[in-house]
């Protein structure tokens, strides 16, 4: 009796009225013209961009999504719980923000490919690396904090529409400044090998290293985009009236983002390195090899940037 | 060689269309009209961050409450802005994605600290003797806003004189779908009338 039961329950679930839920071969079903169906029919235009890369197809990266919106509900959740005086969670809130950074800059506009694509033009030590990983999240982390509390300061019925402006215009300079710092090194590279075939010295090592000053710009160029994400949770703190948890929270999540840029910066530096020495090794024209990825990071920057500016601008 | 450089550009070159900012969780239905008229009833919950950072940003007065003209303003650079994504809503027919004639019904409206929106798009059709094949999802291609929608949840129901069959599955392989990711979960809909 209860099995009858159980089965009429589901059939009421499961179909309503003339709906029933049946998967049913499409290739079969015979196709009707459009016109002949859909009134006033107007289509809608579509992308036609393709999304068909091994990491979005993984579902990996569907996975890192689901986890930021968790964590981002957890950021929330403790924040509500210090406003209320709870003081116990400040530790698993630092923890969350540094995890909540850690997996977003994994998203774009963080600074990795620009990061990459610098040390696979320009030799680098692991210093270098872990220097500019942390400068340009730090600047990108920092401009968003600024521009927040000025705003916040200044002009607090408007904060997060200006925000938003303000982000727009200088993400567009921004990311055509990173486009211009691929062709840069891109122009390097080839300048420097014109520069060893006509001296007629094959065999001298051209110095491509990375210097203090480039790094320095490079970190400008690319963090001065104040990151969205931070700026989100500081303005909730702010709106909470956590005015410190603010700053310490962007820090935190700033700290996360260092870490991962960090992380592609080094790997880079050492993958440039095995390069390099599987080219010696080979004996496989040193210099022709050297120019090849000084030219593959150059380009590398540069679509980034034309990508991003491309995103940002586009209707 | 050149292989980990290829990996490595891959890599990037894939993380530069995923960059979800603003969440929402979606609740749909599908309702069919006797006249095949196809409504979508659309319900978006935003996430608690957001909810707030936008309430406050539409609160000129800074009285803490919302006016009518202030609720507006989240219906306006929510709702109407995505007019040209066609509510990120894109219904697939034949090979045609068919744009809803604008939508109806909008409420925006605080439920507990989200902030919550409401509106149904239509979609003129005639329902034929033959099946017409439908195939729905849901997504902002530009993935600043993610949502996050259960397919399986979705409600669907017609009058007596229009039979609907439907499923969900991904958009793996359909070449229509190549600017969704191919996980994307999709709604198969295939309805007549009697």
């Amino acid at each position: 009796m209860k099995t009858i039961l159980f089965a009429l329950l589901l059939l009421i679930t499961v179909s309503f009225g003339n709906v029933s839920q049946k998967r049913f071969n499409v290739e079969r079903t015979p196709a009707t013209s459009v016109q002949t169906i859909a009134e006033d029919t107007i289509s809608v235009q579509v992308p036609t961009q393709s999304q068909n890369s091994f990491f979005l197809k993984s579902g990996a990266w569907q996975e890192l999504v689901s986890l930021q919106k968790k964590l981002r509900d957890k950021l929330t959740a403790y924040l509500k719980a210090m406003k209320e005086g709870d003081d116990k969670v400040i530790g698993w809130f630092f923890l969350i923000c540094f995890i909540y950074g850690l997996v977003h800059a994994l998203g774009p506009g963080h600074g990795k490919s620009v990061v990459a694509g610098y040390f696979l033009a320009r030799r680098g030590k692991w210093w270098h690396g872990v220097s500019l990983g942390f400068s340009i999240t730090m600047i990108h982390t920092m401009s968003a904090v600024i521009l927040l509390f000025v705003l916040f300061l200044l002009a607090r019925a408007m904060v997060f529409s200006t925000f938003e402006l303000s982000r727009l215009a200088i993400e567009k300079g921004s990311y055509l400044l990173v486009v211009l710092t691929g062709l840069i090194l891109i122009g390097a590279s080839i300048f420097n090998r014109i520069k060893i075939k006509q001296e007629e010295s094959s065999n001298s090592i051209i110095e491509t290293q990375a210097s203090w000053k480039e790094l320095l710009a490079v970190s400008f160029i690319t963090g001065i985009v104040p990151c969205p994400a931070v700026a989100l949770v500081v303005f909730f703190c702010l709106l909470q009236g956590l005015y410190g948890m603010a700053l310490l929270g962007a820090l935190a999540i700033g700290f996360g983002m260092a870490f991962t840029n960090i992380l592609f910066g080094v790997g880079t530096i050492f993958l440039r390195q095995g390069i390099d020495h599987g080219a010696h090794k080979i004996g496989f024209l040193t210099q022709n090899m050297n120019m090849i990825v000084s030219l593959c990071g150059g380009i590398l920057v540069s679509i980034t940037g034309l990508l991003l500016f491309f995103s940002v601008s586009a209707p | 060689m050149m292989k980990p450089i290829i990996w490595i550009c891959l890599f990037f070159s894939a993380s530069l269309y995923a960059h979800p900012h603003i969440f929402a969780t979606v609740f749909l239905s599908i309702e069919f009209e006797s006249s095949g008229e196809m409504i979508i009833k659309n319900r978006w919950v935003f996430d608690e961050l957001y909810s707030a950072a936008k309430i406050d940003a539409v609160d000129i007065n800074q009285d803490g409450k919302l006016s009518a003209e202030e609720w507006y303003e989240i219906e306006r650079s929510v709702v109407q802005s995505a007019q040209r994504f066609n509510y990120y809503n894109y219904l697939l027919m034949g090979t045609q994605f068919l744009a809803s004639n604008g939508y109806k019904n909008c409420e925006v409206k605080k439920e507990g600290a989200s902030l919550v929106i409401y509106f149904d798009l239509n979609f003129k059709m005639k329902a034929q003797k033959e099946y017409t094949i439908l195939t729905f999802a849901l997504k902002d291609l530009s993935n600043y806003i993610q949502f996050d929608l259960d397919m399986n949840k979705v409600k669907v129901q017609a009058p007596s004189n229009i039979e609907v069959e439907y499923f969900t599955d991904v958009l793996e392989g359909l070449t229509l779908f190549k600017a969704f990711p191919p996980s994307t979960e999709a709604l198969y809909l295939r309805f007549r009338g009697k």
